[in-house]
């Protein structure tokens, strides 16, 4: 009987190191929370392309409001600048599809590092009551009147598959980002100058529509020889149209972010990334998505 | 000049150039004067358009040319699942049919 518990506890033992060294130290919850700040960097990056193209095209119309009051447009005119909004259209789409696959990619790591299929194994192997266990002690005790697992080990077995499947699960996340590593940094290395570009855009964009706004709806019709004849009105849209940067402004501090996501990759791939690190860049995301929804207003 | 600083300095001259102050000065002027300014500014603003939108045509095809290996991996994640899915759908099976074999075996001893 002490031969056959150390055997057990020796099987036990080997299946522990086994499991550890799938993981390479990382938890499923460290490669779970970067997968989640990097569907939430997705999402926020959509949105944000989805704003840019809205200020974009109202931009353009504030442009084209103003110069029409100092002289008359031409078709020729409006082409010039209605050509430009419908490539911008067809590149934010473009630019879309990519996110959207990006969104899927990180999302898929989320479902792999967040699957229950630990704890559904225990549940399958089970123990001497419940699951294969018990079905195998249960055939093997009708044949030949005694159960084929040993107690000890069929109470250990359920947890044992519960740690080998989680030990699976960070070994296929870890071969799937080394062998996406140089794809993850080039990626997001893009992102760094997207961002920085979309930041840099909105923020000219809003400064041109705030100028052409403050002057068509604030200005003239407070210099007009004529009183305001909606004060209340008149002080509402000039509160918009003084506020309207300053989302913008936040934007490009969040926007510096994603730099922290692409370096959060480059140190989990070196083993020295901290739960701590991936939960802020969580909070950051989430900002940058505040952020993004509203600008897309 | 590259083409980002060409488009941060006409983006800076925009600005100026679309101010209210400015704005009010032309509108002073005679219909000529104005003219030749907003045919001016107009070319100003297209040519930003213009350079912020190849900005981005630029980032689109080398984020594009990402698809591939995104694809790929997506493909590599979705089969880690569905492998694990699958190794633990047949210990269930297994244990549905030793439950079977278990009852059969218990009627025929």
């Amino acid at each position: 009987m002490r031969t056959h518990t150390r055997k057990i506890i020796t099987l036990v033992i080997i299946l522990a190191i086994i499991s550890i060294g799938f993981g390479c130290g990382k938890s499923q919850k460290e490669y779970a929370n970067l997968a989640q700040a990097g569907t939430l960097y997705a999402a926020a990056i959509d949105n944000l392309l989805i704003a840019t193209q809205k200020i974009s095209i109202d931009t353009n119309s504030e442009r084209l409001l103003q110069d029409d009051a100092l002289a008359n447009r031409t078709l020729a005119d409006y082409n010039g600048i209605s050509d430009e909004d419908k490539k911008l259209i067809k590149t934010i789409q473009q630019l879309r599809q990519h996110v959207a696959l990006l969104s899927r990619y990180f999302g898929l790591l989320y479902e792999l590092a967040t699957s229950d299929a630990p704890k559904r194994a225990q549940d399958a192997i089970g123990d001497n009551s419940k699951g294969l266990i018990a079905e195998i002690n249960n055939v093997s005790t009708q044949l030949q009147g005694s159960g084929l697992i040993p107690a000890n080990f069929a109470a250990a077995a359920g947890p044992i598959g519960n740690f080998v499947v989680a030990g699976i699960i960070r070994k296929e996340l870890r071969n799937e980002l080394d062998l996406r590593k140089d794809t993850i940094q080039k990626e997001l290395l893009l992102q760094e100058k997207l961002l920085e570009v979309l930041s840099t855009r909105i923020t000219h964009d809003l400064t041109i529509t705030q100028e052409a706004r403050e002057l068509r709806l604030v200005i003239k019709p407070l210099i007009d020889v004529s009183p305001i004849s909606n004060p209340e009105g008149w002080s509402t849209a000039r509160r918009t149209v003084l506020t309207l940067q300053l989302t913008a402004d936040e934007l490009g501090i969040a926007s510096t972010n994603v730099k922290k996501l692409r370096e959060a990759f480059e140190d989990l791939a070196s083993g020295k990334l901290t739960l701590a690190r991936v939960n802020a860049l969580i909070t950051d995301f989430q900002t940058l998505l505040t952020i993004a929804e509203k600008l897309k207003g | 000049m590259t083409r980002d600083k060409l488009l941060a300095e006409l983006r800076a001259l925009e600005v100026k150039l679309r101010s209210p102050q400015v704005q009010l000065f032309f509108q002073a002027k005679d219909q000529e004067t104005r003219a030749r300014f907003v045919s001016l500014l107009n070319v100003i603003s297209v040519t930003v358009n213009r350079l912020s939108n190849d900005q981005l045509v630029g980032i689109a095809d080398q984020l594009t040319a990402l698809d591939g290996d995104l694809k790929a991996g997506i493909a590599n994640v979705k089969d880690a699942i569905k492998d694990l899915n699958d190794a633990i759908a047949v210990l269930n099976t297994i244990s549905s049919i030793l439950g079977i074999v278990g009852r059969v075996v218990g009627l025929v001893i």
